[in-house]
């Protein structure tokens, strides 16, 4: 749009010009009067006649005003240039500042119709069609910032499914303490059921005077704004600054959105969210462990891609709705009969969801702060006898929940009753009370920067350096946590301790002072018990570390021999330098991908054999006690020697694991529509659910909360996680072409 | 002075198609009740929101439809509609404040009014709960739920609906002062 002269119109008699009522830089509107004027009789400078307004007749920013008050204008004398409207913000293709509707703009001048407009940036979180052009954007942008720095603030994204509430649509009991219950598509639509972390409106409200909150979820937009209004009735703490699925431009990803919100940048960003893949590894990221409270739904808005098994919640849904229906017709006459079977029902549910629990926290929180001491000696009693008994209970609580859920339709008629109590669960999740504490020290961090070198870092760069001091100082050796065949530096437990500051060796050594082992007896440990400087500890003290942002008391994760630990982190622990470090190694030498011990010098393989021997041992006297372990540990001894071979043998078994998985989908997609048809077969989506279980993998698994198999962690790391799988299958997939090429030329050479 | 809204009265027609089972006794009134749930809140690109249906005037002759049995009544009648031009000074409700405008609501339209078009007194204070405009003086406030008048710039008429562009940069427009 270029310029445009505004001339006094011909053909009328010449003007004087009495007062200006714009002045330059203004925008004007057709019709907006730009000054008075009389009209003069020619020849003479005498004005004659009532004062006449001059209106504009088009849209633009007045750029020169070529007459001053008391000129005499003729007619076609060019009196001011204005500058047509660059249409710096759009809103549903109208120009919002001139009223210029761009799509009728754009006909004729196809090429042209795209450049009309530059608005490309969709600002306001909660109006996709509402787009500002970048510079408007940047300055917008540069505001806000300004505005957070003199507040001392920051920004923080929060996302809402399993990071500080937790969601379902499956049927559950009606007078849950604190379980918030809505429909979103009016009265046929499903119902669903938030529970609230604990401590979350403390949190918010402490969280909301150091940061800016912004929520930013993968639920659709009437969830978004309705869980928002749950948490906050007056809009104090989000307003309306809330991103939803609608809004974001990319279905699998939220940081495509970070640009358009943020415009001049992420520097002043925190991310909290319980899933790192939708960050991409972005650097601003506190990846938070997963809230996890209805049992047999995981995030029922997980990004399409990425949800796995968790896909198979939502079928239900419908049948919920005639369920429900049906339920309250049938309520007043069933409910008496119904009543002594339903209080049996509910104990046995109560005992279950108890069980769970502890299997649950037997993973993650077993060792809780002396803040709730004796709540943990309860629990380590029970999980003690639970050890023991471990191969049972799996399988009784597989029973149990196939009882359980088919009768869940009795339990729902029976808490329908108003007499009976509310049921309370017990959930002792304070984890939002240590992101606090992260979130504050980010907070410290970022503006104790700013004081102490002037300028200010982003905090893609503080976040990452927060981290490296919880464990700033430890000299870590692990034991028995790297599979042999792993070098050190590519496990996973290596690179969590890396992120959280800690200095990892391979041998026992002077410095240091911790060792992280899975299980007493090792070389290592009977080293380092005879060092009174070296506390050993099991491996969940790191994985506790790294949850929790600060470094754990070591009494508390003692390395005994009923202490069973993972030795892969938790999903949620994930250090976000990972990523680097594996794109790093694609260059490793050929004869290292090939076999790893083709690069160990003869000493090493002999420390190696000795350790593998010593292990034997241990495993002799151990042998009456650890039953499971046993076996595995012979499969570990087998890879030690026959390396090779077992190599070999792996990829076979990818192989079926892989073949599994369309089969598994095609039994659910026919299970779904078997549903569809037989509305009254109720319980088969949740009996399909359990006998899946065990084919699910860990993350899913544990996203739901539920027990993780004791095995999970033996032989290679094909299954450290669900990228980790896709990766390493690309790597071995990479491994054998290399080798095949490599092989092509020997032969071709001969 | 500015023409405030005023509804006309517009004569229109429309086609009614029932089903067979209605005919008896009350077919005229199912015609009628049918009228006024088919038309009352739709929105033509023509004649803007159907408001409310004032009078029937003719209820044509049914046509029944060949193999189908369903009977055609094409019928007149007169009804309040809405429809905003641009240039027209409308009274509206403030529905969302944020950095880049306003929203506002008049009845059935939504209209936006960007920053650029509030006069330049006036700036965004997101602090506040709910956040607002604000002039200098702090004499001036809009916040959502205020009344203020203002003159429509633009619209865009789709199948759902109408949106408007909006403007306050001109006399007499702004907060409405009760």
């Amino acid at each position: 749009m270029g310029t445009i002269e505004i001339t006094f119109p011909f053909g009328g008699q010449p003007g004087k010009i009495l007062k200006w009522r714009v002045r330059m830089d203004t925008m004007i509107s057709a019709g907006r009067v730009l000054f008075l004027y009389q009209n003069v009789i020619p020849g003479t400078e005498d004005s004659k006649g009532v004062e006449k307004k001059y209106r504009a007749t088009r849209f633009g920013r007045i750029t020169k005003i070529l007459a001053k008050e008391g000129d005499i204008i003729q007619p076609g004398q060019v009196i001011m240039i204005l500058e047509g409207c660059k249409h710096p913000t759009v809103m549903k293709d109208l120009c919002a500042e001139c009223g210029v509707d761009l799509r009728v703009e754009g006909i004729g001048k196809e090429n042209e119709s795209t450049k009309i407009s530059q608005a490309s940036v969709p600002m306001v979180h909660s109006v996709p069609e509402l787009k500002v052009c970048p510079e408007l954007a940047e300055k917008i942008g540069k505001e806000d910032e300004q505005r957070l720095l003199s507040d001392r603030k920051l920004a923080l994204l929060v996302d809402l499914d399993q990071t500080i509430v937790h969601t379902t649509n499956d049927n559950i009991p009606p007078n849950m303490k604190d379980v918030y219950h809505y429909q979103l598509y009016g009265p046929n639509s499903p119902w669903y059921h938030t529970r609230l972390r604990p401590n979350t409106r403390h949190f918010l409200s402490e969280m909301s005077r150091l940061y800016e909150l912004h929520i930013c979820t993968f639920g659709a937009r009437n969830y978004a704004h309705t869980v928002a209004a749950l948490l906050d009735k007056d809009g104090t703490l989000f307003s309306h600054r809330i991103l939803s699925r609608d809004e974001c431009f990319d279905p699998a990803s939220k940081t495509a959105n970070l640009k358009a919100l943020f415009p001049c940048g992420d520097d002043l960003v925190c991310i909290i969210d319980d899933r790192e893949d939708v960050w991409q590894g972005c650097g601003n990221l506190v990846q938070v462990k997963p809230y996890h409270f209805f049992r047999h739904s995981g995030d029922i808005h997980a990004p399409p891609e990425l949800e796995k098994n968790d896909m198979s919640v939502l079928p239900d849904s419908q049948n919920e709705v005639c369920n429900d229906e049906n339920l309250s017709e049938s309520d007043k006459n069933d409910a008496e009969l119904l009543n002594e079977e339903n209080t049996i029902d509910n104990n046995l549910e109560k005992e279950i969801r108890d069980k769970d629990k502890e299997s649950e926290h037997e993973l993650v929180e077993k060792n809780e702060d002396t803040k709730d001491d004796i709540k943990n000696n309860d629990n380590l009693n029970l999980d003690s006898d639970n050890e023991n008994k471990h191969e049972d209970d799996a399988s009784k609580r597989k029973n149990e929940n196939l009882t359980l859920s088919e009768s869940v339709q009795d339990i729902k008629i029976a808490n329908k009753k108003p007499d009976e109590n509310n049921i309370i669960d017990e959930d002792d999740d304070d984890y939002l009370l240590y992101l606090e504490d992260i979130l504050r020290r980010i907070h410290t961090k970022f503006y104790a920067t700013i004081e102490k070198e002037g300028g200010r870092k982003s905090l893609r760069d503080i976040i990452p350096r927060v981290r490296a001091q919880v464990l700033k100082g430890v000299y870590l050796t692990f034991s028995g946590l790297i599979p042999t065949h792993q070098k050190l530096h590519q496990s996973r437990a290596y690179k969590v301790a890396r992120a959280f500051g800690a200095e990892v060796a391979q041998d026992l050594s002077d410095k240091t002072t911790h060792l992280v082992a899975i299980k007493p007896g090792t070389a290592k440990a009977n080293a380092a018990k005879k060092n009174p400087n070296i506390k050993i500890v099991n491996p969940d003290w790191l994985w506790t570390c790294a949850e929790r942002w600060e470094h754990v008391d070591e009494r508390l994760f003692p390395l005994t021999a009923k202490a069973r630990a993972s030795r892969i982190p938790p999903p949620h622990c994930s250090s976000p330098e990972r990523i680097e470090e594996l794109e790093n190694n694609i260059g490793d030498s050929f004869a290292n991908s090939i076999n790893p011990l083709m690069s160990f010098t003869p000493e090493e393989i002999e420390i190696m054999d000795k350790e593998v021997e010593e292990d034997m041992d241990d495993q002799e006297l151990d042998a009456p006690v650890f039953d499971t372990e046993d076996i595995d540990d012979d499969e570990e001894h087998d890879k030690k020697t026959h390396h090779r071979d077992s190599d070999s043998d792996d990829s076979p078994k990818r192989d079926r694991s892989n073949e599994n998985e369309p089969i598994r989908k095609k039994k659910k997609l026919s299970n779904d529509s078997s549903d569809d048809t037989s509305s009254e077969n109720d319980d088969t989506p949740d009996d399909d659910d359990n006998d899946n279980d065990d084919d699910d993998d860990p993350v899913t698994r544990f996203r739901r909360g539920e027990n993780l198999p004791d095995d999970l962690d033996f032989g290679d790391n094909s299954q450290d996680s669900v990228e980790d799988l896709e990766i390493m299958d690309n790597e071995d997939e990479r491994e054998w072409n290399e080798m095949g090429a490599a092989l092509e030329r020997e032969f071709l050479s001969e | 002075m500015y023409l405030l809204y005023v509804p006309g009265n517009i004569s229109l027609e429309h086609e009614i198609l029932l089903h067979p089972r209605y005919f008896g006794p009350q077919l005229l009134d199912t015609v009628k009740q049918k009228l006024y749930t088919e038309v009352e809140g739709t929105c033509t690109g023509k004649y803007g929101f159907v408001v409310a249906v004032t009078t029937i005037d003719n209820i044509g002759a049914g046509i029944i439809q060949p193999g189908q049995g369903f009977v055609v009544y094409p019928v007149k009648y007169k009804a309040i509609v809405f429809r905003p031009f641009k240039g027209e000074v409308l009274d509206a409700i403030v529905t969302q404040v944020n950095k880049v405008g306003m929203f506002a609501e008049i009845g059935p339209l939504s209209c936006f009014i960007s920053h650029h078009s509030i006069p330049a007194d006036m700036q965004f204070c997101p602090n506040i709960n709910p956040p607002c405009y604000k002039s200098k003086e702090e004499d001036v406030i809009i916040q959502p739920d205020d009344e203020i008048r203002l003159k429509i710039v633009g619209t865009r008429v789709d199948a759902t609906g109408i949106f408007a562009i909006g403007t306050l940069m001109d006399d007499y427009l702004g907060l409405v002062c009760n």
